[in-house]
């Protein structure tokens, strides 16, 4: 009872508020240091755990692989035939895979999508995927497994991933004529990347999740084979392979069972390949966990930006939202003669962990889901990680709650007598209207630009009118929105005590926003509080001259669209060198309005939420600091400081 | 401005935006973090009822019969969202004027009190003229631009809110039979509202007699309203659904209750027991000290009776506590004392934000699991006790510095009390 009786927790003159008064910016600025300090620290083998197998079932390696040579040979043949195929078949060797799939006995089938591009008036796409499903022998058909392949053109500008079909074709066959399978088996072949597993999925679920917006029509399906319970996709390069890179970074962060990865890891050891999280050709097989701190850390950091863009790194990416547990092998070719892993390995470690799988009692649902890889075994949970973003979000908090203070004790000062003043006359008589009124005009601004970037009848209005492209289009409205966003200040005029209360609510609000990303995606969370922060801790009305400038500096260059041009500036810069002036700034343009394009459409067809954190939280906060700060200087300026009486 | 001008103006803008926020279908997005009556539920109840399939089967729908047939009434979904967005309005309405009634008739009794014991003016702990309107004001603005209540809140809960805003108004403007029927509709949603009959009986000025009179006119009532409902609905089987289901709350379908995550845990012959001891908790156990100590004041002790019921009863609905917040203003008399005031905003800001984001990693990507919601959970329901007792807390202090002048007043603003 002693916290809720006693008045000094948050009364003025408490001891706590008056020692956090005092020491504000040392507290805030600690904060932030201990962050980024426990942060680093993640890489010391204390801060992170070995990596261990939580669900009994699956015990991995316990049976003998029974593949034989004789698949080797049929993925062999069928990989002669795939590349034969695909150099005489324009789009998808539809026949050919359906006519190997009914072969080895599959139960087969087509589905057909269709996209209508939600820009360039009224575009539409279509795909066909192939799936075959192999009923299990054991059970009727109420859980299912997901082998899915990618199929790439030839002219794509991706790596040519022509073995994952016939690898794919090649363990179904073999798996066919086994008899004990308590899963069934769908083997799926997609073609348009990430679109076509997209409406496969959607389509699975009966619509899936975004079934509202009629842009990627998903069609049906004719058969099903139950609650998918994980998924496998296969990217790999050709038959003889160097290594196997082990992608798991989903759809807006999302992560498999950190129990699958390590089924993953247990079984490709044990076929002798080499295979891990990012992995590359320098990397040695079998190593134990490097004990030096900038290694770990340079591991944790690439996981944290592969993971923040909230884009999936591979089709097993977009299985996460419907409780799938997946992830990609990515089988690297071998450069040189000297061959590592063969078909056979691959094929054995595909096996092994499908029979892994084939022992799952019921969903993925031990071990970790929330985690970060320090290596291959080694790894920190959710708990180790969290304190980071929680010592960031504890800043806007401790900054509002002495902010709230100061704002009493004026308040009691004042007696509410010029505000009284201020409202008579007015209709509703509230005090702080303006400050209301700035933050829901941000925050409808902000909803306004997802709104209108995300409608089609603007762009092709622009395209009509103007002969815009529409990735122009979306450049133009963000830039307008953003000229809107830089006169926004001025149609306000705040006095001290609004200014504070319009701080107040927008250090909470980014606080809220902040905590509430860092669960969602604590990449995406951790690397937003890193810079956003620091405006949090500078967010004050008269302070000096010089932290003032250096505050408003910051705030001007934490614009979410400049942050998206150094992105571009950036990408250009690596693109394309010995550009002139002119032409660079055209390039940088370009590349700006394609990103911007490419959040919005994934938005739209996948559900990525980069663009909405952006649009709705991101946009609306730099205009309630920018504002605030504005302001501030008007403040200090003029004499608008209302005379305290 | 007018008062009169002013309502009219916030009724409207109140309509416009809820009749928007129901067209978009904005409420049927939401998780509601419920297991009674969210909107997909009601709408689940009046199908089957269409379909001649007894709604109460299924144990999926806990709307009262008659609600049920007054959602039929009104066929076209437009028609629905018209009605109900102008019941969601008129509840603003009631809660102004029972606010405005609670406000002078504070100021008389104050004055009163006052001409006993000490005759000094306290700034800021008297009501003073212009907050006979803007407090009022507030509460009703609070009401009707609250987000969460417009997305959150059902049909049904918009129907049990009005029916709480109208015992809110009878009971400040004295109109004992009016709240006794409101208490009447309310029982058959959730027994807990029986509770607030403490408060229309503390509040009645008659002798004893008169109070038992009317307490067994609540019984009539409600013997009268089971019937009526069995009338419409011509099956004993709505009881079961209705009652039955939030006294032995079987169903363990998270929300922002603290029942679901204890019952899961528990083993089931100890069932019995915690569920008594929950269920006295959340309904006779603070009746009567509450009573005792509030007793010159049954408008705070109304609130604080709906607090405590939304708090720990089974199935909590969010829009019931949005009631409790949207007449806070009426206890600016304390508000000086209220010292909590940022720590229970914050705590509200943190689980709200938390408790969507969290639904959604648990119950849709399978990520997170019942730890983590029930953790968003326990933190806002720690927030509303937060409040609660900061409201008694403070009501004892200004209790105390109008009796013996304000001489205390500074000193109590720093004092801890101590419960020994």
């Amino acid at each position: 009872m002693g916290i809720l009786t006693d008045p000094s927790l948050s009364s003025n003159d408490g001891g706590i508020v008056k020692v956090l008064a005092q020491h504000k910016k040392k507290i805030c600025f600690l904060l932030y240091i201990a962050s980024l300090g426990w942060f680093c620290c993640l890489g010391m083998s204390d801060f992170n755990h070995s990596a261990y197998l939580s669900e009994n079932a699956l015990s991995p390696g316990l049976v003998y692989t029974e593949i034989t040579r004789d698949s080797e040979k049929l993925a062999q043949q069928y990989h002669t035939e795939f590349l034969h195929e695909r150099e005489n078949h324009k789009g998808t060797p539809i026949p050919w895979i359906l006519a190997k799939m009914k072969q080895i006995g599959l139960e087969t089938h087509t589905h057909n999508y269709t996209l209508n591009y939600p820009f360039g008036g009224g575009k539409v796409f279509t795909g066909t995927n192939i799936y075959g499903i192999l009923r299990a022998p054991r059970i009727g058909s109420t859980e299912g497994i997901v082998y899915s392949a990618p199929f790439r053109p030839k002219d794509s500008l991706e790596a040519d991933i022509s073995a994952s079909i016939p690898i794919l074709l090649a363990f179904a066959e073999s798996a066919r004529r086994k008899n004990y399978w308590a899963k069934d088996f769908i083997f799926l072949v997609t073609d348009n990347e990430q679109l076509g597993i997209q409406a496969w999925l959607e389509a699975y679920h009966l619509g899936g999740l975004q079934n509202d917006q009629g842009i990627l029509n998903s069609g049906s399906l004719p058969a099903r084979a139950g609650a998918l319970q994980a998924a496998l996709n296969l990217e790999i390069q050709g038959m003889e392979l160097d290594y196997i890179n082990v992608k798991v970074e989903g759809l807006n962060g999302g992560l498999p069972n950190l129990d699958y990865f390590n089924l993953v890891q247990r079984i490709t050891a044990k076929e002798r390949i080499s295979a891990g999280y990012k992995q590359t050709a320098g990397k040695m097989k079998y190593t134990t966990h490097s004990t030096k701190i900038e290694d770990n850390l340079k591991h944790i950091l690439s996981m944290i930006l592969t993971q923040a863009n909230c884009v999936p790194t591979g089709n097993h990416g977009l299985f996460h939202q419907y409780r799938i547990e997946a992830l990609t092998l990515q089988g690297i070719k071998a450069k040189s003669s000297h061959q590592r892993a063969g078909v056979l390995s691959v094929l054995k470690s595909i096996e092994g962990i499908s029979r892994s799988l084939n022992n799952l009692l019921e969903k993925f649902h031990q071990s970790f889901f929330f985690y970060i890889l320090v290596h291959n075994d080694r790894f920190i949970s959710i708990g180790d990680y969290m304190p980071c973003a929680i010592l960031f979000v504890a800043v806007f908090f401790i900054k509002s709650f002495l902010m709230w203070h100061d704002l009493n004790k004026k308040v009691d000062k004042w007696n509410d007598d010029i505000y009284d003043k201020k409202c008579e006359g007015e209709v509703l008589e509230i005090h702080y209207m303006q400050s209301i009124v700035a933050f829901a005009c941000a925050i409808g601004l902000g909803l306004s630009l997802n709104f209108v970037c995300k409608n089609g009848a603007v762009s092709e209005f622009f395209a009509v009118k103007f002969g815009f492209t529409t990735e122009n289009t979306v450049a133009i409205v963000i830039l307008c929105f953003v000229l809107v966003g830089l006169i926004f200040p001025f149609l306000f005029k705040f006095d001290e005590l609004e200014l504070k209360v319009l701080q107040i609510g927008s250090q909470i609000f980014v606080g809220c926003v902040l905590l509430t990303v860092s669960l969602l995606n604590f990449s995406l969370g951790f690397l937003l509080g890193i810079f956003l922060t620091p405006l949090g801790i500078f967010n004050e009305v008269g302070q000096n001259k010089v932290m003032k400038y250096l505050n408003s500096l910051y705030i001007i260059l934490c614009h979410p669209v400049l942050v998206i041009y150094y992105f571009a500036v950036a990408i250009t810069e690596q693109n394309f060198d010995n550009l002139a002036f002119k032409d660079f700034i055209e390039k940088v343009f370009m590349a700006f309005s394609n990103i911007a394009t490419y959040g919005v459409v994934d938005n739209l067809i996948y559900g990525n939420w980069m663009f909405s954190i952006t649009t709705l939280a991101l946009f609306p906060a730099w205009i309630l600091y920018f504002s605030a700060n504005l302001r501030d200087w008007a403040l200090s300026g003029s004499s608008r400081k209302v005379k305290v009486e | 401005m007018s008062e009169l001008k002013s309502i009219v103006l916030i009724t409207c803008i109140s309509f416009t935006i809820r009749f928007l926020a129901f067209s978009m279908k904005l409420r049927e997005k939401m998780p509601a973090f419920t297991s009674v009556n969210s909107i997909k539920m009601s709408n689940e109840g009046i199908f089957l009822q269409e379909h001649n399939i007894d709604p109460y089967s299924g144990r999926l729908v806990h709307s009262m019969p008659i609600t049920l047939m007054f959602e039929k009434l009104l066929a076209t979904q437009l028609l629905k969202n018209v009605i109900f967005a102008i019941l969601d309005s008129l509840t603003g309405i009631l809660l102004f004027y029972g606010s405005k009634h609670y406000l002078v008739w504070k100021a008389k009794a104050d004055s009163e009190i006052k001409k006993k014991f000490s005759s000094t003016v306290f700034e800021n702990l008297d009501i003073v003229a212009k907050d006979l309107i803007s407090i009022p004001k507030c509460v009703i603005l609070f009401y009707s631009l609250n987000p969460i209540l417009i997305v959150t809140s059902s049909n049904d809960n918009i129907l049990c809110n009005f029916f709480y805003a109208l015992t809110f108004y009878s009971l400040n403007s004295k109109k004992t039979t009016l709240a006794l029927l409101s208490i009447t509709f309310l029982f058959l949603d959730s027994i807990y509202a029986i509770v607030l009959l403490s408060p229309i009986l503390v509040s009645m000025s008659g002798d004893k007699f008169k109070k038992i009179q009317k307490s067994i006119l609540l019984v009539v009532f409600i013997g009268a309203f089971i019937l009526i409902n069995y009338g419409i609905f011509g099956s004993w089987s709505f009881i079961e659904g209705t009652i039955g289901f939030s006294i032995q709350s079987k169903n363990l379908q998270p929300n922002v209750g603290l029942y679901w995550y204890f019952f899961t845990e528990m083993f089931d012959h100890f069932r019995f027991l915690f569920l008594s001891s929950f269920q006295i908790n959340a309904t006779i156990l603070y009746i009567v000290p509450l009573t005792l100590r509030l007793k010159r004041d049954p408008t705070i002790l109304f609130i604080v009776l709906l607090g405590i019921i939304t708090v720990f009863k089974p199935y909590p609905k969010i829009p019931e506590f949005c009631i409790v917040l949207s007449v806070l203003p009426i206890f600016k008399t304390f508000k000086k004392y209220m010292v909590h005031d940022f720590v229970v905003f914050s705590f509200f800001m943190i689980s709200l934000s938390l408790l969507p984001s969290l639904w959604y990693l648990w119950i849709h990507t399978g990520a997170a699991n019942a730890n983590f919601f029930f953790g968003a959970t326990l933190a806002f329901c720690t927030g509303q006790i937060f409040l609660i007792t900061d409201v008694l807390f403070a009501n004892i202090k200004r209790d105390f510095s109008i009796y013996n002048g304000s001489k205390y007043f500074k000193m109590l603003l720093k004092v801890k009390l101590l419960l020994k």
